[in-house]
């Protein structure tokens, strides 16, 4: 009989005055976002379906034109290696950020603080300027190379991108920060007596980490690496300026359609199927996860 | 004993890895921006202010410093306002309808910056809306709309809720509760939603130059262009500064707001 | 008249009953309790008297004047929450003041006030203080003159002290307790723990199933607990099973036993429930048998120093015993021995 009140209203404040309060508050986020996400959606649809004319122009049809070109080996081999990247980039990503995530939810407050400092910095930072550093990173006049050098490991300085590799490390870069912090709430939630409570009863440090604590952690660490994938599948700038051609990705054949060919409705089918390839990997991972889980 | 100093001395060098890498492009891009000459070279060959002086004094980059601050203001201001009344609905009514609109504002977040430029792009081609700033601004205000009502409601979430009814038996209304209560607690998540947009706002470039690059030029986007033209030391100068813009928001976003706990810390935790 | 006037009060929520046909009056100036276990429908209530929940039915009036449909702001009765509900953002002083604010008054009446107030409950000079900075009963304190402070017509606690420790718990109580016999003000405390209503209340409202099982002055209810529910509930009773013969004889298994005359006529001649304390029954040796006994094997002794708790097996029932030290005859396990068990002491409860 405690804590009765789930809800913080109660029926003690009239009642019918609710929905007249409620609409009053939700009419322009609702106006808000019908106007500037529904309707862009929608148009979104409709121009992968509309006819194309020359010049960059498009007319409102019922065409499947773009869509069959989305069944040609050379999209769908993009597809591919788009999605590959993504979950290469999410299983480095997830093993990387998991340690450090967990890390710094057991030190003091002061670190804690310093380390979510940095992190947010980075995360907010400009994926133009992100990619402009590892540029000037990876140059062959950057400091990395001429460290490479001088160590001897390197013989010549060479510039060391445009490759898969620098596209790699940039977008672990760009998503570190996003699943650190992703992670960090449940790591901080975790309690400490339980993987103690594992030594107590004869397990190492490590075997207690991996039999205890990594079970329990499961469910967010496959959450991290999915939010990695949705956010790689479409990435554009860091494959376009560190990778060659061949590590092209949708994203770029999305905003080349937009700004460089004019093909507005193919760019919009490509984007479309983009979208619809990730909700339907969500759907999967959910329902495998839920036949997997037992009874939750 | 010399188990637990490994296992601290492993701990502390990963870390410091990590810390490493987070910082080595950063640190190389404020070196090289101390260049005194046009090539980037880190560590940088001769010290030189030189380049600051130009950024500062160009008028094209001051143009777009503030074309830059004028929009992420804007925008932020904008998401929060919108996204205010959808997290108290949430909280105080349990609204269902506020719960759907929530749900819109966090899908379209993970959306690919791509796909939503694209969107956006025919969204205010369609409207014969072409080129304009606030074309940024409202796209910018609904991609970020995520943020701030996920920040407010874990702000609203925090106001226990016998506080109202205690405000309530000593004889506030509705109204009082809510000036007496309800804003000084949610003061701290306002200011720190504020912060975050703003920040992520300043930062996002595709969305901008598919909807108004062509006459809006914010600095990220030239940062962009001279990207994809070729290096231009003030590049440098703008990437520092906006290193450093983010660095100041976020520590002025840890002293205003209890930083762990917007993270979604629940715990307490020891100073 | 003068005080809280309930009638027919009921709240459900979805398909639960919390609160079924409630009627208590209760007189200016009383300090009543709430008592019954968790679920039992105490806080509810409690919360349609400060207005904080709207009844189903029936009404409240205080001082003759109905006020179930005034809202909590216009009633404005003190109440202390369980988690005290002290606003994080405000000094101990402006916890005191919020509701002085509320009414307008400047900020030379307010600091007078709260001088007063928190003089009152022992914390003069804290004004500047965070609530953080406070220890758990100088919160509870200042909970206290927060709800004080707007000289509410009923000042409502409920459950203030479970979080607190055993010993700072009793002294708040006997604080309480003195604070509301100087300012004789109508207090209503929702509590589980029957000791601190006893210790505290003029009257005692026995809660079960959201319903009042018994209300009245705490020796009243100690002594002559109106059903089981409430001989269970307060303090520890025997219930015994037995065959009701007429309004002062009853039959437990082949026993016949006397038991103080019945008040209402119970179902005659049907089944029905004898309840008598353990500190009541009488233990005698074997061989001494008299009125009103019966006798039973001893099972369990526990000896606790200042009085010795037997346990006896009477014709298949548990029955406890609590006798004093120089009373107890020294039997062990096994052991049979004679209960003797005063006519006025036991009383005969519906079954």
């Amino acid at each position: 009989m405690t804590d009765l009140a789930v809800p913080l209203k109660t029926d003690a404040e009239a009642p019918d005055r609710d929905p007249v309060v409620l609409a009053g508050l939700l009419s322009l986020p609702t106006l808000f976002l019908i106007v500037l996400c529904l309707i862009p959606l929608f148009l979104l649809v409709q121009l992968s379906f509309a006819h194309r004319e020359d010049g960059g122009l498009w007319r409102a049809g019922l065409e499947l034109t773009q869509y069959r070109q989305l069944m040609t080996p050379q999209f769908l081999k993009v597809a591919l290696f788009s999605f590959t990247l993504a979950l290469t980039t999410a299983v480095i990503s997830v093993a990387l950020a998991f340690p450090v995530a967990y890390f710094i939810s057991r030190m003091k407050r002061r670190a804690q603080i310093t380390w979510l400092v940095g992190l947010l910095s980075t995360l907010s930072l400009s994926e133009v300027l992100i990619v402009f550093a590892f540029q000037v990173l990876l140059s062959g006049s950057g400091g990395l190379v001429k460290t490479l050098v001088a160590l001897g490991v390197m013989e010549q300085a060479h510039s060391l991108y445009p490759n898969f590799a620098a596209v790699m490390v940039c977008l672990v870069y760009l998503v570190l920060p996003y699943i650190i912090l992703f992670l960090y709430p449940a790591m901080s939630q975790l309690d400490d007596d339980i993987p103690a409570a594992a030594t107590t009863m004869g397990a190492s440090p490590a075997r207690a980490f991996l039999t205890v604590v990594a079970p329990m952690v499961k469910g967010p660490l496959l959450s991290a690496g999915l939010l990695v994938v949705i956010f790689t599948v479409g990435s554009y700038l860091t494959p376009l300026v560190l990778g060659r051609p061949q590590q092209w990705t949708v994203g770029i054949l999305i905003s080349n359609g937009a700004m460089t060919t004019g093909n507005l409705p193919l760019a919009a089918a490509q984007a479309v199927a983009l979208v619809s390839l990730m909700v339907g990997l969500l759907g999967l991972v959910r329902l495998l996860s839920r036949a997997g889980s037992p009874a939750s | 004993m010399n188990e637990g100093l490994l296992a601290t001395i492993l701990r502390r060098g990963f870390l410091s890895l990590v810390a490493l890498f987070i910082a080595a492009p950063l640190v190389v891009v404020i070196g090289v921006s101390f260049n005194e000459g046009r090539r980037m070279t880190f560590p940088p060959s001769d010290l030189s202010l030189k380049w600051y002086r130009a950024f500062f004094t160009d008028a094209g980059w001051m143009k777009s410093l503030e074309t830059s601050l004028t929009i992420s203001t804007l925008a932020s201001v904008i998401a929060v306002t919108v996204a205010l009344p959808i997290a108290y609905a949430v909280w105080r009514y349990n609204s269902k309808a506020a719960k759907a609109l929530a749900g819109v504002g966090s899908g379209l977040f993970l959306l690919p910056g791509v796909v939503t430029a694209l969107m956006f792009s025919a969204f205010w081609g369609v409207m014969g809306h072409v080129g304009r700033i606030e074309n940024v601004v409202l796209s910018h205000s609904v991609i970020l709309l995520g943020i701030p009502v996920a920040m407010l409601s874990v702000g609203f979430q925090s106001i226990e809720k016998a506080l109202i009814e205690a405000a309530h038996t000593m004889g506030a209304g509705d109204a009082e509760a809510f000036r007496m209560v309800v804003r000084p607690a949610m003061t701290p998540y306002i200011l720190c939603a504020l912060v975050y947009v703003f920040v992520l706002s300043l930062n996002e470039y595709l969305i901008a130059y598919m909807v108004a690059g062509f006459s809006v030029q914010t600095l990220p986007i030239r940062v962009f262009t001279s990207l994809r033209s070729g290096y231009e030391p003030t590049m440098c100068v703008g990437a520092v500064i906006f290193i450093l813009l983010g660095f100041a928001a976020f520590s002025l976003l840890a002293a205003i707001g209890d930083l762990p706990k917007l993270m979604g810390r629940h715990r307490p935790l020891e100073a | 008249m003068f005080g809280l006037e309930i009638s027919k009060v009921t709240k459900a929520f979805g398909a639960h009953l919390a609160v079924d046909d409630v009627s208590l009056s209760i007189p200016q100036g009383e300090f009543v309790c709430f008592l019954g276990p968790s679920g039992c429908g105490k806080t509810t209530l409690m919360r349609m008297i400060a207005g904080l929940e709207q009844p189903g039915e029936g009404s409240i009036a205080l001082n003759g004047r109905d006020i179930t449909r005034q809202p909590a702001n216009v009633r404005k009765f003190g109440m202390v929450f369980q988690s005290l509900a002290l606003f994080p953002h405000l000094s101990v002083g402006e916890n005191v003041a919020f509701s002085l604010r509320l009414q307008g008054q400047d900020a030379r009446q307010r600091k007078a006030r709260v001088d007063e107030l928190l003089t009152l409950v022992r914390l003069p000079g804290m004004e500047k203080r965070a609530v953080s900075q406070l220890s758990g009963g100088q919160r509870q304190r200042v909970a206290i003159a927060r709800a004080l402070a707007q000289e509410p017509p009923i000042f409502l606690l409920d459950e203030p002290f479970s979080a607190l420790d055993a010993k700072l718990r009793e002294e708040m109580q006997i604080e309480l307790r003195l604070l509301q016999k100087r300012l004789q003000i109508t207090t209503i405390l929702v509590t589980h723990d029957q000791r601190e209503a006893m210790s505290m209340a003029d009257s005692i409202a026995v809660m079960g199933d959201g319903k009042i099982q018994q209300y009245g002055s705490p020796l009243s209810i100690y002594r002559a607990p109106a059903n089981t529910f409430v001989a269970n509930f307060i303090g520890l009773s025997n219930l015994l099973p037995v065959e009701v013969l007429d309004h002062e004889t009853v039959r437990f298994g082949a026993n016949i036993l006397k038991v103080a005359p019945m008040t209402q006529p119970t179902s005659a001649r049907g089944l029905a429930t004898l309840s008598i304390r353990p500190e009541d029954i009488q233990l005698t040796a074997a061989n001494g048998a008299g009125d009103n006994t019966v006798s039973g094997r001893i099972t369990f002794i526990r000896d606790m120093g200042s009085s010795v708790e037997v346990h006896l097996d009477c014709d298949g029932r548990d029955v406890l015993s609590v006798v004093q030290p120089r009373d107890w005859m020294g039997a062990g396990t096994g052991d049979i021995a004679h209960l003797r068990l005063p006519q006025n002491q036991c009383r005969v409860l519906a079954a």
